[in-house]
């Protein structure tokens, strides 16, 4: 299968208008995709404005459950959770998100006050306050890992 | 939580039945005691009765019952049935939630904090790991263990260094029951057993039947108010035994200690009250009251009251020997000639005292010994005067004992309720600046958010990226203004400043500041000012942030809604000097589990958005100008608040009399001209 990746770092220098992609595999684009689920608007129009300016697809939830939804259909690469987002503390609903993410490969970042070991070894937990560029990075580290797992499967 | 008194004749009946009630009404219940009906209990009640301050209740037909055989014939007081009723209507207002076991620490530095015992295990000690950590350096880390097993909790003593106490005994495991005393340390709590097993319901045996129902058709012969519930046993000038006349005059003394137990809040008021009340039943020439320290355990006086007023009164000397007998047998003791008695003998300081005649009793509470009361006869040394043999009796001891175990019995309740006060009031400091700090950390996560697009859009000379960073910026700065503006008016009591002004001015000014916002989201903002309304005397900046929070909420409740509308009307009723502004919007309405809650502070149904402040000060806003809200909401169809208040002329004064009507009745919305 051909596929063509578009880094997330390199696609900063090279936005998706410009018609410049930095590494041209032939055929297929797969362009990263990031759920972020979070009930702030504020929030979430950061994350979309900055990532999709790097060529970042990005899905969005209101709340846990609806995100799940998201996450089945859509199977995004990056998962970003806030804990304050409706029904995230559902036990019921934290294990179906792993199963999910076990299934997907996908990553996960959760927002909130967790301390270490209660957070799933599996998922990258960023603390709040956090301050917005370090997120963007991690997500896009996340994002680019993801997407070379995915290219060395195929 | 509720501390409950029952007396009775026959206790288990009563007492299951009381157990059921609470059970029905979920009412949480951290003591339930009873006692056998006797004088000294009676009296007790008596004194709770008044105490519904602190959230006491009777449960006790057979004391209304005692009473009723005590009075002549033909006075008529609260039946059984009457009383139950009046039991329940108390406890119907109160605060009421699910029984769960629980400890409540009375004494020690964790005092007024309630541990809820949630799981079949939970450890006590010093340790933090413990389930229940006290801050007590007299207990081991690993001090003792509460373990589940048959329907009850077993207090385990885990082999610590200064022992466990149920009830002042040591033990080494114990079953508890509701109401004991565990005490660990300086640490002294009361367990509560929780909820009590199911059974038949209470008021399936008691209907309340209409007034006009002939059937049980009764009437009131005579009634009486508390103020006459001191003539209980009345002279009325017949001539009686001296053992009667005795009797009833203890009993009046008992009954005006409990009344005094329950008339005060303030110990050094009522224990002045009880000295008092004391010196006018005997002939005492010296009393004092003596409290023992919380912090040092040691007694420290607190009144002291002499029958003889003198610019220059002696120091009142007491033998150290009769307080350590006292305190340590928890006995009252009464000395005839202090200088025969042979429990004396080695202890010089009576002697040397001249002390003749003196009761001592311990104040025993609940929970222990609160402190002792003193009284004695004194002939100086050096001075013998003859006196009449035995002022002091047994009786008067043995009444001095029941008037110390009142006083107590009120120290304690006083104690615990400024406890409960302290506790109530950290707690709610703690959600205060918890909720805040809540709203002020997203705020200024948005502000950061702001920024970081700012500079993003600035770094790639993205405008569009700068003018929504900025835009997020903005908006978060018009939140966290919002928020001070909210808070700075819940937080002070303050006189709306009154001046003349205009109300359709009021509303143009929210209606402007609303428009970007309520634009950004979709939603229509209809003004229809009602014209010619006469200038008024109100507060135009307080009504200004009244008015902008509900729109405010009107507004983002219509976010999701396609075709959204909120319309803005001015009502004013000459005839009834009223003037409202209603704010109707097609929201998503409100349910009504939920209107009730609407007002009350840090309730936010907006999520992350809302503070939970808005409604209560636009409420607190109207009724500092003699107004209020309404609100009337639909599910899915919308709300309208009507923000109403009286119109006062700017030409004239207030007039007081329709301030008052309006307090007492609804206003109700005026027809809309738009539909």
């Amino acid at each position: 299968m051909e596929v063509q990746l578009l880094m997330p770092n390199r696609a900063l220098d090279h936005p998706p208008h410009s018609h410049h992609p930095t590494r041209v595999l032939p055929t297929r684009v797969v362009p990263t995709r990031v759920l972020i689920v979070d009930q702030s608007d504020d929030s979430r129009d950061v994350i979309r404005t900055v990532l999709e300016r790097r060529g970042v697809e990005i899905l969005e939830a209101l709340s846990a459950r609806a995100g799940l939804e998201i996450l089945r259909e859509q199977r995004p690469d990056v998962i970003v959770l806030d804990l304050e987002a409706d029904a995230a503390d559902d036990a019921q609903l934290q294990a179906q998100y792993d199963d999910e993410l076990a299934a997907n490969k996908a990553e996960m970042v959760i927002l909130g006050n967790l301390r270490r070991d209660e957070c799933p070894s599996s998922c990258h937990l960023v603390r709040k306050p956090y301050h917005y560029k370090a997120l963007i990075e991690k997500i896009e580290q996340l994002a680019s890992h993801a997407l070379s797992g995915m290219h060395g499967s195929d | 939580m509720h501390r409950v008194g029952l007396v009775a004749e026959s206790l288990p009946i009563l007492t299951r039945r009381v157990a059921l009630l609470f059970r029905r009404y979920r009412i949480r219940v951290y003591s339930l005691e009873v006692w056998k009906w006797s004088i000294d209990a009676a009296a007790a009640a008596l004194s709770m009765v008044e105490q519904r301050q602190y959230s006491v209740g009777l449960a006790d037909a057979r004391l209304q019952r005692q009473r009723m055989a005590a009075v002549p014939s033909g006075e008529c007081l609260p039946t059984r049935l009457r009383c139950l009723r009046l039991l329940l209507s108390m406890f119907w207002r109160w605060e009421a939630g699910p029984g769960m076991p629980s400890l409540f620490v009375i004494q020690g530095r964790d005092q007024g904090k309630r541990f809820e015992l949630t799981s079949p295990t939970v450890s006590v000690g010093r340790d933090k790991s413990n389930a229940i950590q006290l801050h007590d350096t007299e207990i081991s880390r690993f001090h003792a263990e509460l373990r589940w097993g048959d329907g009850h909790y077993e207090l385990v003593d885990l082999g610590s260094s200064n022992g466990t106490f149920v009830n002042s005994q040591v033990t080494q495991s114990q079953m508890l029951k509701s109401g004991d005393r565990v005490q660990v340390g300086r640490t002294l709590m009361i367990f509560t057993a929780g909820e009590e097993h199911a059974g038949t319901d209470l008021l399936d045996g008691i209907d309340i039947v209409g007034r006009h129902d002939s059937a049980a058709g009764s009437r009131i012969i005579r009634s009486i108010g508390q103020q006459h519930g001191s003539q209980i046993f009345p002279m009325e000038g017949r001539s009686e035994s001296p053992w009667l006349a005795r009797a009833r005059s203890n009993l009046d003394v008992m009954y005006h200690t409990a009344l005094a137990a329950s008339h005060t809040m303030d110990i050094d008021q009522l224990l002045h009250r009880i000295m008092e009340l004391i010196f006018e039943w005997v002939e005492a020439d010296r009393g004092c009251v003596m409290l023992v320290d919380q912090e040092s355990a040691e007694l420290v006086p607190t009144v002291r009251r002499d029958r003889k007023v003198s610019g220059t009164a002696e120091k009142m000397e007491i033998s150290r020997t009769i307080l350590d007998y006292v305190l340590q047998q928890s006995e009252g003791v009464l000395t005839s000639d202090a200088c025969e008695d042979e429990r004396w003998e080695a202890a010089g300081s009576i002697v040397r005292m001249g002390v003749r005649e003196a009761i001592c009793v311990p104040m025993q509470g609940r929970y222990g010994i609160v402190g002792i009361i003193y009284i004695d006869t004194y002939t100086p040394p050096g001075r013998f005067i003859q006196r009449p043999q035995n002022r002091f009796s047994d009786e008067h001891l043995k009444l001095m004992v029941a008037i110390g175990h009142q006083a107590a019995l009120a120290v304690e309740d006083t104690r615990y309720y400024s406890a409960m006060l302290q506790a109530e009031r950290l707690a709610a400091i703690g959600q205060t600046i918890a909720t805040l700090s809540h709203h002020i950390k997203n705020i200024l996560q948005g502000i950061r958010g702001g920024s970081y697009l700012i500079e993003e859009g600035l770094k790639a000379a993205e405008y569009d990226v700068v003018a929504k960073g900025w835009a997020i910026v903005d908006k978060n700065q018009e939140k966290i203004s919002n928020l001070v503006m909210d808070m700075l008016s819940f937080s002070k009591e303050r006189q709306p400043e009154m001046v003349p002004a205009d109300i359709n001015d009021v509303v143009t000014d929210v209606v402007e500041l609303m428009r970007t916002r309520a634009s950004d989201m979709n939603v229509q903002l209809r003004w229809t000012p009602t014209p010619n309304i006469p200038r008024l005397t109100f507060d135009p900046d307080a009504l200004h942030r009244a008015i902008l929070n509900v729109v405010t909420n009107a507004v983002d409740a219509c976010e999701k809604v396609p075709d959204g509308c909120v319309c803005l009307r001015t009502h004013y009723d000459p005839s009834a000097h009223t003037i409202s502004v209603l704010v109707e919007d097609n929201g998503e309405g409100i349910p009504p589990e939920d209107l009730l809650r609407i007002f009350s502070v840090f309730e936010s149904r907006k999520g992350s958005r809302g503070t939970g402040l808005g409604l209560p000060v636009s409420q607190k806003i109207m009724h500092e100008h003699d107004g209020d809200i309404s609100v009337q909401s639909t599910p899915r169809q919308g709300s309208c608040f009507c923000l109403f208040m009286p119109a006062v002329l700017a030409e004239s004064p207030a007039d007081s009399t329709h301030l008052l009507e309006l307090r007492t009745t609804s206003v109700p919305l005026p027809p809309d001209p738009n539909h």
